[in-house]
Formats: structure tokens, C-alpha cells, sequence
């Protein structure tokens, strides 16, 4: 099982994306995933966490991810020293910034920038589902599309396509 | 029992009389209306008579009547006619009736013209 | 054609009422129950489904109102919650005794004091006794289908009562998974459209809903006690319906893991399932002997079938979100008379978990199968009757 453990704050869209990787991941046969927020009351602005957990076989467990494989962070501020106690062995973290950091286990992407260039707003949460790619073993750009596309609402599902393209040609451009 | 049922299409609550068996009735707290367990009128001293000639048919009676037990009789000749097998004899009909059209008789008098009229009509023994 | 979407339990059990065409809506919203009736006003809408939505002023007028519904013939449905199905309470029994097969979904929540809007299982179990059949959903897929059948339960001629289908709160009702929906066709083909005499109109003047005193009570409510039980039965000929013309599959009014070689078993009901077959599965691969018994349909009681899943098992453990203050877990009392009923002698053990959205941890489920390897072996005195998962101290002694 893999499991993502997104940090963000309210209306950043840390649960879309949670749900968008879950559903992506289900496009095939054969998959099972879960996808849920930190439960409770909501406000614009204040931390809230989000899981979705991928696997081959239905999930039994729907307890909140004490540990993830992948662990996303949507604002910078969110990110902190202590980080590893909630990052499973051989794990990865994937924050939305400018900076590098002198870490290994830490992907970086300027998640705010491109969704400010493509969508006119920062909400870097399709932006960061696409840097999920690579860290994610059976994604493809056209499962993540096919989410987006069924469960994103239709006035920004072009929009949001073009923040995933963004993302995918900047990576390969890094690659090359 | 009033005349005005029959032939009319009316809908007048009658005692059932045949016995029921808890399976004919206690699948669900519904049964088809128009059907009395037990009359109610045992107790009224005096009766109310509607003067078919002097009734307007202002319907104030039918509308006061605190048992429901003045009925519509959707004819020509009077409006209104008085269910014995609810009729408490309270009088309130009398009371509200702006035409002088109800008079209270005594029951047992009544009774007697009953008998009278259900034996001008060959039902003497069922009376 | 179904279609494969990505549900949280709520939009799912929406989906599922979109699909059993209700005429008559009437809710109240209330967390974690809100997003079903969000879902169902957009659909009515939209035009997407053709019923008559009654945004009521409370709970108690929204069961008012749909059994105002069910008894002009109307197929009708309502969704609530911890205090809100409290409030509904005094209705729950008009429905029942009228016999009026109305459908609700309980988000499964704690009740106060003090406040809480998590899931546990106390409000559904502290009303069991109210003449509603209640079905405890374990995914989303299932709340889905369960709203289908649920109407096709409860409508059967034999059966005619009220359904209450239970999702655990947030667990169920706020977590996304894929969901086979039905197409409206399919749909169609296992439910049809609902038909009884239980009604009135002018045309069929019927006193309805009214008196029976000391004479005739009695027989009325052999017939809601006798029609519940017969519904057991009901319930395999829906679901072997629904697998023929829907093409899932559901296992009766319980779902037995295991249990035929099983040496320690936990009962368990609701969400809390799947993970407790994690466990379990993890443990049978290291050669422990043990099952898992989920509990479907808690009314009517399914006690030849708890009987037949445990009866050859060394100790049992009933997990649930509840308790029933001085006595012990509603669902342990429940499975306990099945057991004596039987002559049944394995020795049970209660745990009482979850309580106000506590997490149950794989951990903790660990810890109940190692208790009832004690509870089989020479150690029974050693765990007590009941036991309160993730608090250190006990209590005393009674």
C-alpha cells in the first residue's frame, strides 16, 4: 500500500488533490483506494491534513496515515524540522516552494508559481498532483487528466489540465 | 339511521357487526373507513329534528356540531340530517340554529316514531 | 451501463436514492449527514430526479413528513443523525406501527453531552427497540446498494417496515472510494415502483394511523415482532434479486470470515470491519486460527446465524461504538442472548472503542485477538467482562 499524507491549509485545495490521486489511481482494474480529509470542522486558512492511500487490494483500514510513503506539504510554513516522524522508511516529501533543500528525501516545486501563471490563482494542488508522478509508481499523465476530468467541476477542468501539462513538460525538461 | 344514505352515495359509519379476526386488521393501523366498533348515542336524552320546511340550509349547525354528526345529505329537499349513531344530544345545533329549524324531542318519543316508521316499512323486528 | 466513480459514503448512498426514484424527500441537515441531502436537493434540482424535496424545520417534522408521505402512498425518504435521530425518536414508532416502509440513512455519530460530532454507533444502537429493521454499512459501495435494497426490503408484502441503513460517520460518510453506480435501467429492473394498501385517498377513504387499546394492541405488535423476523429471510431473497439483476453479490444478515476454523473470533459491525479482516488476515497468516463475524443486519436479530459463525469457536469479542451506561455494549447484550438462547457456552468478552471518533488502531485490534487468545487459553479471568479500548485504567471492580 502506498500512502499520501497531504498538509495544506483550508482552501488550498489539499483534499481535491487527495481525492484526484485516489481517483487516478483507480482508473485501472484492480485498484483500491481510500481518500479522506482530517476530519472535522473547516476554516479558510488553518492547517488541515488530507490521506488518500493506494493499493491492489481493498483497504480496511480507514484510519488517518500515521506514516506516508509520500508526504506533501501545500505551504511552505506547514513544513518543519520533525518532519521524518511521519515519513515511512524510503519515503519521500514533496513541498511547494521556491527553494531546494539539502535533503535527499525532499522534491520541490513551485507549485504557487505555475498555478499563479496557468490559473491567474495560487492554488497549487493540481500542480503538485502532477509532480506526484514520478514519485508515484502507476500514475500516468492520462489517469491523472481522466480525474480531473470526472471530478473536478467543468469550468476549471481545462485550466487545471494545463497546470498538470505545465508541470510534466517542465519536469521532462529538467530530465533531458 | 338516517334516510338520506341510501341511494346516495354516501359514506355513513356504520357499527360492523361481524366478528374480525386479528389478521383482518392488524397488519397495519389501516382499515376502510365508514365503519363504527360501537355506537356512540346510548347516552343522549334528547334528539335533534331538523324542520325540513323552515331550514335555509346555512350549514352553521353541520359547521358547530362538536361530533361531526350532522351530515350533508346532497339533496333537493334539505340540507342537513342528523346521525343517530353519533348524536350526543348536546343541543348545540338547537342553539346555533338562526331559523328556529331544530327542536330537541325526547328520545324516547323518538325512539316510538322509529319503531313506527322502520314498521310502515316491514323492518319492525330489526328496529 | 454502471458507471465507476469516486464516492465519499455520503454521495454514494445520494446515488443509491437517485436511483430508488423516493416521490417524497424531507431532512434536516446535520453533520456528518449533511452532504446526502445536499446531493439529493441538487439532484431534484437539476431535473435529475423527479421527487417533491421538503426542506423541513426539524428532524422531527422530517420523519413527520415522510410518513405523512408513505401514508398517501408515496415512496419516502429522510437522513439524520446522532441528536437529530434522537429527536426523531417519537416518530420512529409512528412509522413502524403504521408500517410504513420509509428509508433513512443515519450518519452513525456520538451523542452528547459533551458535544461531539464524530462517528460512534450510540444513536442508532440506543433506538433499536423502535420497530425499525437497521443495516450497518461497511464502504460506500455497499451504502450504495444497500439503498436500493433497503427499499425493496421494506416494501416486500411480508415485511413492511421501515428501514434504517447506518454509515458510520466520517469513516463512511467523508471517505472517497470507488463506487460501481448502477445505471437508472438496472436500477429499475430490481426495484420496482412501490405499491400498497397501506394508504388513503378520496378515492379509498381508509382510517388510518388510528387508536387500539388493551383489546386488540397486542396483536398489532406481535405482527411488527413476527413480520421483522420474517424479514431475515427477505433479506437473502433481496440480495440474491439484486445479484441477478445488478450482478453484486452480499452474504445475508452476516458476513463471516473465517469463522468455520475460527479458534478466537471478534464480532464487530460497520466500517471497523475492514480493518479488523486486515488484522486478521495478517495474524491467520501466522498460523493463528481466527475470524472475523461483521454483523449486517442488527434488527432483526440475526442470533441462528451469530450462533452458527461462533458457536465452534473458544472465545468471542464484541467490538462496538457504544455502550448502554451500567449495563455494557448494546450489541454485546444483544449477541450474548443469541449465544444463551442457543446453549451456547463460548465465553465473550466485550470492547467498547471509537467512542466520540477515537480511532480504533490496527494496534488495538491486535490487542483484542492476543485477549481472546488469554480468554481461550488459562488466562480468562484475566481479561474482564468489558473493556474500554486506549483508556489505562478500568475502573473498579464490578
Amino acid at each position: 500500500m502506498i500512502e499520501v499524507i497531504w498538509h495544506g491549509r483550508g482552501g488550498q485545495g489539499a483534499f481535491t488533490a487527495a481525492r484526484l490521486l485516489g481517483a487516478a489511481w483507480c482508473a485501472e482494474d484492480g485498484r483500491y483506494a481510500l481518500a479522506f480529509p482530517s476530519f472535522g470542522p473547516e476554516r479558510r486558512g488553518a492547517p488541515m491534513r488530507a490521506f488518500t492511500k493506494l493499493s491492489t487490494a481493498p483497504v480496511g483500514d480507514r484510519s488517518a496515515s500515521a506514516r506516508g510513503n509520500v508526504v506533501v506539504y501545500l505551504d511552505e510554513t506547514l513544513f518543519a524540522p520533525g518532519f521524518e516522524a511521519e515519513l515511512a522508511s524510503g519515503g519521500t516529501v514533496l513541498v511547494n516552494s521556491e527553494r531546494a533543500f539539502d535533503d535527499a528525501r525532499v522534491h520541490v516545486i513551485d507549485a504557487n508559481g505555475i498555478s499563479q501563471a496557468v490559473l491567474g490563482r495560487a492554488i497549487p494542488n493540481t500542480a503538485l498532483l502532477a509532480a506526484l508522478l514520478p514519485l508515484v509508481p502507476g500514475l500516468s499523465r492520462e489517469s491523472l487528466v481522466a480525474a480531473v476530468r470526472s471530478n473536478m467541476p467543468a469550468r476549471l477542468q481545462d485550466k487545471n489540465i494545463a497546470v498538470i501539462d505545465t508541470v510534466l513538460a517542465a519536469r521532462e525538461g529538467e530530465a533531458l | 339511521m338516517s334516510d338520506y344514505s341510501e341511494g346516495k352515495g354516501l359514506r355513513i359509519p356504520r357499527l360492523r357487526t361481524d366478528a374480525l379476526e386479528p389478521g383482518d386488521y392488524a397488519d397495519s393501523t389501516c382499515f376502510p373507513a365508514g365503519w363504527l366498533a360501537e355506537t356512540n348515542a346510548g347516552w343522549r336524552l334528547k334528539r335533534p329534528v331538523i324542520d325540513a320546511e323552515t331550514c335555509a340550509g346555512c350549514l352553521q349547525c353541520y359547521l358547530y356540531c362538536p361530533d361531526g354528526a350532522i351530515r350533508k345529505t346532497h339533496t333537493d329537499d334539505v340540507a342537513v340530517f342528523v346521525d343517530v349513531d353519533f348524536c350526543k344530544g348536546c343541543g348545540i345545533c338547537k342553539t346555533v340554529c338562526a331559523f328556529g329549524s331544530i327542536s330537541m324531542v325526547d328520545e324516547g318519543e323518538a325512539k316510538k316514531t322509529d319503531a313506527a316508521r322502520a314498521a310502515a316499512r316491514g323492518e319492525g323486528e330489526r328496529a | 451501463m454502471s458507471e465507476k466513480k469516486f464516492l465519499s459514503g455520503d454521495e454514494a448512498f445520494a446515488e443509491g436514492v437517485r436511483l430508488a426514484r423516493p416521490q417524497v424527500i424531507s431532512a434536516y441537515p446535520i453533520t456528518p449527514q449533511t452532504v446526502v441531502v445536499e446531493r439529493l436537493s441538487e439532484m431534484v434540482e437539476r431535473g435529475d430526479l423527479d421527487a417533491d424535496y421538503l426542506h423541513v424545520e426539524s428532524e422531527h417534522s422530517a420523519l413527520s413528513a415522510a410518513i405523512g408521505a408513505a401514508a398517501a402512498g408515496a415512496r419516502a425518504f429522510t437522513a439524520t443523525s446522532s441528536q437529530g435521530l434522537l429527536y426523531m425518536a417519537e416518530c420512529l414508532t409512528y412509522a413502524a406501527g403504521g408500517r410504513f416502509p420509509i428509508v433513512m440513512m443515519n450518519a452513525n455519530r456520538s451523542t452528547c453531552l459533551p458535544w461531539n460530532i464524530y462517528g460512534d454507533q450510540r444513536d442508532s444502537l440506543s433506538l433499536l427497540d423502535h420497530g425499525w429493521i437497521q443495516v450497518y454499512a461497511e464502504n460506500a459501495q455497499e451504502a450504495l446498494d444497500l439503498a436500493l435494497m433497503a427499499y425493496r426490503l421494506g416494501e416486500d408484502a411480508r415485511v413492511r417496515t421501515p428501514v434504517m441503513v447506518c454509515l458510520d460517520g466520517f469513516a463512511l460518510t467523508h471517505t472517497y472510494e470507488t463506487v460501481d453506480v448502477p445505471s437508472p435501467a438496472e436500477a429499475d429492473a430490481f426495484l420496482p415502483p412501490y405499491e400498497t394498501s397501506n394508504r388513503f385517498d378520496f378515492e379509498h377513504p381508509v382510517s388510518i394511523g388510528y387508536t387500539a387499546g388493551p383489546a386488540y394492541n397486542r396483536y398489532y405488535k406481535q405482527r411488527e415482532h413476527l413480520d421483522m423476523l420474517a424479514a431475515a429471510q427477505v433479506v437473502d431473497e433481496v440480495e440474491g434479486e439484486f445479484a441477478r439483476t445488478i450482478g453484486r453479490a452480499y452474504p445475508g444478515v452476516v458476513d463471516a470470515w473465517h469463522c468455520e476454523d475460527a479458534e478466537e473470533i471478534v464480532v464487530t459491525l460497520g466500517s471497523i470491519a475492514g480493518e479488523v479482516r486486515d488484522v486478521a488476515s495478517r495474524l491467520r497468516a501466522a498460523g493463528r486460527k481466527v475470524g472475523v463475524l461483521r454483523i449486517r443486519y442488527l434488527r432483526p436479530l440475526p442470533g441462528p446465524e451469530i450462533v452458527a459463525a461462533v458457536s465452534g469457536a473458544r472465545a468471542v469479542a464484541v467490538l462496538e461504538k457504544d455502550v448502554s451506561f451500567g449495563a455494557e455494549g448494546t450489541v454485546f447484550t444483544n449477541v450474548n442472548s443469541a449465544l444463551h438462547r442457543a446453549g451456547c457456552p463460548v465465553p465473550t468478552r466485550n470492547f467498547i472503542g471509537g467512542l466520540g471518533g477515537d480511532d480504533i488502531t490496527e494496534g488495538q485490534v491486535m490487542q483484542i485477538f492476543d485477549a481472546l487468545h488469554q480468554v481461550a487459553g488459562s488466562d480468562a479471568a484475566r481479561v474482564p467482562d468489558v473493556t474500554f479500548l486506549n483508556i489505562a485504567d478500568q475502573g473498579g471492580e464490578r
